[in-house]
């Protein structure tokens, strides 16, 4: 792993991203599926008002609780989150490769990169 | 129209944004966040959150191409990203203080640029052989690519570091704003002010999208600006489109289409900038 992290990191963070991406198309498509079988179909009714009276969670706490009861809403948040999180997962691989590769500068260059991003969800928070 | 309709169409439009996007290189965000606004009257900014979602799932779904051909350069393209992200937070803040009305006009304008930039299609600048670019040379951000056209290996130095990130600064703002990749702002950064080879500046830039957006999404999730019901049928219907727009791409895209496109930026900019102006 370590040689591989030295050598080829590129190579992990292709795989990596791809897979990512897949697992959270799936989970999205789970959980659009779970919704209409829980809320009838959708087939009556304005969408201007079903998106702007329905209910999403958009922090930890609630994604969990909807989670943990099963909710299609909650699948389709979290298969979101997810896709969100590939990049960030990338720029963590980097900076492990770079770190193997005991290259400095750019381990340094990359840890930033991925503060930052790690930063901006609790900047949604601050903003509010 | 019911919810059910507006799943369904909105998932079609998304296939045929990426489809058309990854044709003429330009993101699902600069036709899905009009498509949004106009066609559907969404919140502009629940428009900006969907789209930024598609745009780093085609960034991470075709990055794998990319980094296999070892087009991208990795090294240049993550110390880049240091200048995009920082844009893009200071984006999502800005957008906080900004009316909506600000947000169309930007957009629109944007629109122009593209559009003007689709037309010019100036020729590229040739790779340099020597660099004394200090960070260039610090961070060993040069680079070599096999170019499959001139059947070769062709290394090529970086140089002015620090005009590119501050290009690539603005193109972090205006990708959070906007909720698009930024594309059209981050290749000439590299291709014309860094002197980075064409095929790796457009390689890089896509690459750097996903990161880019993923700074801005963040914001923009726990905000709850990210609508499911929006994001994820754009989401799942531009990435087939944009993979099946990758594996059509083997031909160039005829004259015509391309000056259709432009028509298109055209019109959808104004319309744009009517609705930020009335």
């Amino acid at each position: 792993m370590k040689d591989l992290m030295a050598e080829d990191g590129e190579a992990i963070i292709g795989w990596v991203l791809k897979i990512g991406v897949a697992l959270s198309m799936v989970i999205i498509l789970l959980g659009i599926v779970l919704f209409y079988v829980q809320n009838g179909g959708l087939a009556t009714g304005s969408y201007q008002h079903f998106v702007a009276t329905t209910v999403f969670p958009h922090d930890v706490g609630s994604l969990a609780a909807s989670l943990q009861a099963g909710e299609g809403i909650g699948y389709i948040m979290l298969g979101i989150v997810l896709l969100v999180m590939t990049p960030v997962v990338r720029v963590a691989i980097s900076a492990l490769a770079f770190i193997y590769q005991r290259d400095k500068p750019m381990s340094a260059v990359t840890l930033v990169v991925l503060a930052v991003l790690v930063a901006s969800f609790y900047i949604g928070i601050l903003t509010r | 129209m019911t919810p059910l309709e507006f799943d369904i169409s909105l998932g079609l439009i998304a296939i045929f944004a990426g489809l058309l996007g990854s044709l003429v290189g330009l993101g699902g965000g600069v036709i899905i966040v009009p498509v949004l606004t106009l066609l559907y009257h969404i919140d502009i900014r629940l428009a900006i959150g969907a789209s930024l979602v598609s745009v780093i799932a085609t960034s991470s779904g075709a990055a794998v191409l990319y980094v296999r051909e070892r087009l991208a350069n990795l090294r240049a393209g993550m110390f880049l990203e240091l200048s995009t992200t920082l844009g893009a937070i200071t984006g999502a803040y800005v957008t906080t203080l900004l009316p909506t009305n600000a947000l169309f006009v930007l957009f629109g304008l944007v629109l122009l640029y593209s559009a003007y930039a689709m037309l010019q299609r100036r020729s590229h600048s040739t790779p340099a052989k020597s660099s004394d670019d200090r960070l260039a040379n610090f961070f060993r951000l040069h680079g070599s690519y096999y170019d499959h056209s001139e059947h070769r290996e062709i290394a090529y130095k970086v140089v002015d570091t620090e005009k590119g990130m501050g290009l690539m600064y603005v193109a972090g703002m205006v990708s959070a704003l906007l909720g698009v990749g930024s594309g059209a702002l981050k290749v000439p950064a590299m291709d014309i002010a860094m002197r980075m080879p064409i095929k790796v500046s457009a390689a890089t830039s896509n690459f750097m999208i996903g990161v880019t957006a993923a700074a801005s999404a963040g914001t923009y999730f726990t905000r709850g600006q990210i609508n499911p019901f929006i994001a994820a049928p754009i989401a799942i219907g531009v990435l087939l489109g944009a993979m099946i727009g990758s594996h059509l791409l083997k031909r160039m895209m005829p004259k015509y289409v391309q000056v259709l496109f432009i028509v298109v930026l055209v019109v959808v900019a104004l319309e744009m900038l009517q609705r930020g102006v009335v």
